[in-house]
């Protein structure tokens, strides 16, 4: 239900709306001024942001009602940016080669002396004798990476939201230290989906999961990860969504990790700098790796419209001290793929009115007034003279909620 | 002559002693070898094998060990058993033990017990409970000659581990 519907209801002089035209000409004649503030939506979540809409009725004494909606705001809702997001971590991955068995991270360091001693034992001339031999080979040093996208599945993001986090973990499978150079590519818009932009990269060098301060930006060149075998780096991957992805729709980046000691076509073998003797050989990996990372846009917007019935003492719709005013107001969401969580719905009293107690309810609900009545809605606590209801996770496919309320013109 | 035969005997058991702590006087030579399969592709995309010394080893790869043993002397030489744990940083691989004319038995326990086949022998898993030996579970791999070895005989026996 569009907000311009709401606006119709009050300047609708056939009064169908139970008289929003009676109102403003008994504001008229009592030269009251009253705003109205709607709604101010509070929405706190964590995953998710909801475009906020709220508008304002201004009924000056000419019954001249104006309406701003989302873009034009003087003074919009605050609009929270996405908060703390769940940090999801994957399996180490390890190589199987195609040679035999798995190369384990926790095999043979490079430049290990593996040394074979076998024994003999036999009986002669009446005595047990014994004797051995025994060769050796050096461990050649295997250079493999693999890269892999930790998020359990795509990233949701406003459209328009910036700095957006996809999680991946670089690993080194082989058996000695190595560096890694790392590009992030904003793969190009394919069909209906998009593409991001402004990626950056920030290693988590404290470890822990989260971006934080300690977790610099990575320069290609400047600081590699550095791993030992069998250690891994998280790296988050930070991009913008365009204002114009389209809901539900999705966008890829892939991150590629190259091995700064050796790459190329697997078993490739040159000597090592490091250990004399020993080669270094690229693994079944090539000494590159890439994985792609999947955001989606995802946005919910609700929709506000409110309507008021007046009556007076003596039963009609004048709108004079005494007379009571039911307000009728309808949250709706507009279908998106998000959920806006912990969505709060608040309403001050009008100006030169007094709210009616006991009158708040949701859905055809009575609410109580207080809040440690474990209902979704009170006056005058959550915040100073307003009702407040909760509504809790509205997704974009929720139906309808109604709130009503009165309040007396004093 | 009580007194003149015990020096004898005590010479006789130095001698023995002697032997036994001498084994380079026995006539069983013994060799070990490691080699490892090389795989070259022509320009033709023909591809061909051969085994090459086992120098340097990337992980992963199948080591073959061939021992070969030989009697160098004139006399035979009896219960010839010979004995290979498997090497640090490698798994036996399963099946790959050969020898003609020998017994296999291996170990999985460091070479306190024995059986002809790895499944034969127990290991304990972390809760206590125990099962079937493997292949990454086995710790020595043996081989007892059938009968003796004759002067101047030569066998070989192999089995493969890969590199960790």
């Amino acid at each position: 239900m569009a907000p311009d519907g709401a606006i119709k209801g009050f300047q609708d002089a056939s009064g169908k709306r139970g008289g929003a035209l009676g109102v403003m000409n008994a504001l008229h004649v009592a030269h009251t001024h009253i705003i109205w503030h709607l709604i101010c939506l509070s929405v706190q979540h964590s995953l998710n942001q909801a475009r906020l809409g709220w508008f304002i009725v201004n009924l000056a004494g000419h019954q001249r009602a104006e309406r701003r909606d989302h873009a034009s705001l003087a003074r919009p809702c605050p609009r929270f940016a996405t908060c703390s997001r769940k940090v999801l971590f994957g399996v180490l991955l390890l190589f199987a080669s195609a040679l035999s068995a798995t190369a384990s991270a926790t095999g043979a360091a490079a430049g290990t002396q593996v040394k074979n001693t076998v024994a003999v034992s036999y009986v002669q001339g009446g005595s047990t004798l014994t004797g051995t031999a025994s060769t050796s080979f050096v461990v050649d040093q295997l250079v493999d990476v693999t890269t892999t996208w930790q998020d359990a599945k795509p990233v949701q993001a406003a459209a328009g939201s910036a700095a957006q986090t996809l999680l991946f973990r670089v690993t080194n499978p082989g058996n000695g230290n190595d560096s890694y150079k790392l590009v992030p590519t904003a793969l190009p818009a394919s069909g209906s989906d998009f593409a991001v932009d402004q990626c950056q990269l920030f290693l988590d060098q404290d470890h822990n999961g989260i971006r934080s301060a300690n977790d610099p930006e990575y320069v290609a060149g400047s600081n590699d990860p550095v791993l030992a075998a069998g250690d891994h780096m998280d790296v988050f991957v930070l991009c913008a969504l365009p204002a114009t992805a389209n809901d539900g729709t999705f966008a890829q980046v892939r991150l590629a990790a190259t091995s700064n000691t050796f790459s190329g076509t697997p078993g490739s073998a040159k000597p090592s700098a490091g250990i004399p003797g020993m080669n270094v050989v690229v693994g079944m990996s090539s000494g590159s790796s890439s994985s792609n990372g999947t955001y989606q846009a995802s946005s919910v917007s609700y929709q506000f419209t409110s309507t008021q019935r007046v009556t007076d003492k003596s039963g009609g719709s004048v709108a004079t001290s005494g007379s009571h005013i039911l307000y009728t107001l309808i949250v709706t969401a507009d279908g998106g793929s998000a959920i806006g969580r912990n969505l709060v719905v608040t309403n001050p009293m009008p100006e030169h009115t007094t709210y009616v107690p006991g009158s708040l309810t949701l859905d055809s609900a009575s609410l109580g007034d207080s809040n440690t009545d474990s209902d979704a809605g009170d006056f005058n606590i959550t915040a100073t003279n307003a009702i407040s209801v909760r509504l809790g996770n509205v997704p974009g496919s929720a139906s309808p909620h109604t709130i009503t309320f009165e309040v007396t013109i004093n | 002559m009580k007194s003149i035969r015990i020096p004898v005997l005590v010479f006789g058991l130095l001698a023995a002693f002697a032997l036994q702590a001498a084994p380079a006087s026995g006539s069983i030579e013994l060799q070990s070898v490691a080699t490892q399969q090389k795989v070259t592709v022509e320009k033709d995309g023909s591809k061909h094998t051969e085994m090459v010394p086992a120098a340097r080893v990337v992980p992963g790869t199948e080591v073959t060990y061939t021992i070969n043993y030989h009697n160098v002397g004139a006399k035979p030489a009896d219960d010839v058993v010979i004995n290979n744990p498997v090497p640090a940083h490698m798994d036996y691989v399963a099946n790959s033990a050969s020898g003609t004319n020998t017994t296999i038995s291996y170990s999985a326990d460091g070479g306190k017990t024995w059986a002809g086949t790895l499944a034969q022998l127990s290991v304990k898993n972390a809760d206590g409970s125990t099962r079937p030996a493997t292949e990454k579970d086995c710790t020595h791999v043996r081989w007892v000659v059938n009968g003796k070895v004759a002067p101047g005989a030569r066998g070989s026996v192999s089995f493969r581990a890969v590199l960790q």
